[in-house]
């Protein structure tokens, strides 16, 4: 641990501390020294070993000896502040503070931000690296060169699976009890919101879009989050496994009855939303409701989740809403 | 050529525009017909005619639009190659390569980047023919300069490379994680969901683009004897160059902006054609309108009806059913021309 030199408060350390310091170090002054002088200088030293020892001692940081970490895509950023102690935190990404993709956004400001380029980590001096499955491997190889520890966010399809992969992250930071907080309170939420789903032969067809038409079958978050937020997620009961995109022609084929838009905070508009301006879409939104989620409730996979199903339960038209 | 060879060869010119004609309808019907629904193109019509109201909408109101649109912009810039082709007496023009495509490319992206597009929905392709028009006059500019056409063409290049690097600068300045997807979009082009008012906004621009182009073949065919044998036919050079090159910014910028650039189809389909018409390029200008909007319709088919989750993009179609054509060509002229 270092500490500079102007950090320490002069009325410990005495006026121009730095400058004999300085002057010791190159040896020349003790020649030239008084003998008050010399008791002065020891005196002084005496002090300051310690003033450093107690601000050693009351660095959380020394007392747990807690990894230091640091985020690099806007997922890490959820589980790292979500999960961490504040004092473990040295970086977090520049999306952490950026309101439509981050749940803690005062929070992240209180730290640095990095484009999580592996120099700006190296001078953090980082221990472990918070990422996501998808990261381009280039800059976490030449980190891991470097001892860095990197851990990777994958992105579970379940409440189970979050569940398993808040714990093992928790457990990487050295912070399994918050996970376990996460997760019980997960679990109480969810409880929350199957009390008030509606009954499956109630519970509104659902068609989920993301800005370019893109949508997801059984066997993703999305569907998760659909049917416990009580909705039927239209591209599952297409057969659709995993991701593809929806075309109006299938659309009006098997109309949905609510249209559940995500990602469209940051989309604005653009190419990909051609399929929006279409007046069959158009005739479709103004026809049924539509939900638009904000996107910091799923950037990605996490405990978090439960609150885009809450957002979405929230406003499902009140006829469905009865179980 | 005897007066017996020259009806002759108008007697095969009719033939293959009307076998491109019959062929479009083919194609056409079809692209009403077939689709994304897992309906036969019988079923289809029965339904539609057994008063199934979402059949309607989706034949009449999502296929028919993008049939008609795929077919305005395949005729555009088989039109638009042919033309250029013959008056940049260069076998490798096609419209992307002047940055026709590129420039109305960038047109589209700064008036969605700069939130043009959310105040009217005119901006983005009134922009996207600024952009295309803007590049054009530059082009112009050095045309009117009697410049040879090789500088032109690197001119042309030259402008094209700026616009997708301003293009991508648009993009990597803006603050939005989808920026890469969009610059793909541009690139490859697409037909999908596209409506009547997108058919709407691009066929004045078309119709005034292919008057000019199609009333240059006489002049090109006087140019293809060299530019001092046309000018001493009486063809005003500059102005032939401005007709041409301003006809290709009118229906390739309108059709960039409502699909985005597709590639290929301007370069091939005149190749295509020519074996059986001739090189004159007057006679290789109408067929290649019909073959380029031949082309492109089955394409678009084709990505309609492969069964990929994510469409693929129709610009990897139109390539990937354009090169085998053109590689088969290119040996056969090999094997014949020494």
């Amino acid at each position: 641990m270092i500490i500079a030199k102007h950090q320490l408060p002069s009325p410990l350390t005495g006026e121009g501390l730095g400058e004999r310091v300085f002057l010791a170090a190159t040896g020349t002054l003790t020649l030239t020294l008084s003998q008050r002088e010399r008791e002065l200088r020891s005196f002084k030293w005496a002090s300051l070993a310690r003033w450093l020892a107690l601000v050693l001692a009351l660095s959380p940081l020394a007392a747990s000896a807690l990894p230091r970490v640091a985020s690099i895509t806007p997922c890490a950023d959820q589980y790292l502040l979500g999960l961490a102690d504040p004092a473990q935190i040295v970086a977090v990404s520049t999306a952490a503070t950026d309101p439509r993709q981050s749940l803690f956004v005062d929070e992240a400001r209180r730290y640095p931000a990095t484009r999580g380029s592996g120099e700006e980590l190296i001078a953090l001096r980082a221990e472990v690296v918070l990422t996501d499955r998808w990261m381009p491997l280039r800059v976490t190889e030449r980190l891991e060169r470097f001892g860095v520890k990197i851990i990777q966010i994958p992105l579970p399809e379940t409440w189970d699976d979050i569940a398993t992969a808040t714990r093992s992250i928790a457990a990487e930071l050295d912070r399994s009890a918050e996970g376990e907080a996460r997760i019980a309170a997960m679990q109480t939420r969810l409880a929350q919101l199957a009390q008030q789903r509606p009954a499956p032969d109630t519970a509104p067809l659902a068609a989920y879009f993301l800005p370019g038409g893109a949508s997801a079958g059984s066997g993703t978050f999305i569907d998760t989050v659909l049917k416990t937020a009580g909705v039927r997620n239209l591209a599952a009961e297409l057969g659709w496994q995993g991701w593809g995109t929806f075309n109006l022609e299938q659309l009006t084929l098997t109309p949905p009855e609510l249209l559940v838009m995500g990602f469209f905070d940051q989309g604005g508009d653009s190419v990909r939303m051609s399929f929006i301006r279409h007046p069959v879409f158009q005739r479709l939104m103004a026809r049924v409701p539509v939900i638009h989620v904000p996107d910091r409730y799923w950037m990605c996979s996490g405990w978090f989740l439960t609150e885009a199903a809450a957002y979405i339960a929230e406003r499902l038209p009140k006829t469905a809403r009865r179980r | 050529m005897s007066a017996t060879a020259a009806t002759e060869s108008m007697i095969r010119q009719h033939r293959i525009n009307l076998g491109l004609t019959a062929l479009l309808v083919g194609l056409s019907v079809a692209g009403l017909l077939l689709g994304h629904v897992s309906l036969s193109p019988w079923q289809t019509l029965a339904q539609l005619f057994g008063g199934d109201e979402r059949l309607a909408v989706i034949v009449l109101e999502i296929r028919l639009p993008r049939v008609a649109l795929g077919l305005l912009v395949g005729a555009s810039l088989g039109l638009s190659g042919a033309a250029l082709q013959g008056l940049l007496r260069n076998p490798l023009a096609e419209p992307g390569i002047l940055g026709v495509s590129a420039s109305a490319g960038l047109g589209a992206v700064l008036a969605l980047y700069f939130g043009l597009a959310q105040v009217s929905v005119w901006a983005l392709p009134v922009c996207a023919l600024l952009g295309a028009l803007l590049a054009t006059a530059f082009l112009a500019l050095l045309a009117l300069r009697d410049a040879s056409p090789l500088s032109l063409i690197l001119a042309g290049v030259a402008v094209s490379s700026l616009a997708i690097a301003l293009t991508s600068l648009a993009l990597n300045l803006a603050p939005n994680p989808l920026a890469l997807s969009e610059m793909v979009l541009w690139l490859l082009g697409s037909l999908r969901d596209r409506g009547l008012s997108d058919v709407g906004l691009v066929v004045p621009f078309m119709a005034l683009g292919w008057a000019l182009l199609l009333s240059a073949g006489r002049e090109l065919d006087a140019l293809t004897l060299g530019e001092d044998t046309a000018r001493s036919l009486g063809v005003g050079l500059g102005w032939l160059r401005i007709r041409v090159i301003g006809g290709a910014a009118l229906t390739v910028g309108a059709a960039t902006a409502v699909t985005g650039s597709i590639g290929f189809v301007g370069l091939i389909a005149p190749h295509l054609l020519r074996p059986w018409v001739g090189y004159q390029p007057s006679r290789v200008l109408l067929p290649s309108l019909l073959a380029g909007a031949a082309l492109l319709a089955a394409s678009d088919l084709a990505v309609r009806l492969i069964p990929t989750h994510q469409e693929l993009m129709l610009g990897v179609v139109t390539a990937l059913l354009g090169v085998p054509f053109f590689m088969h060509l290119l040996l056969r002229t090999r094997r014949t021309l020494p």
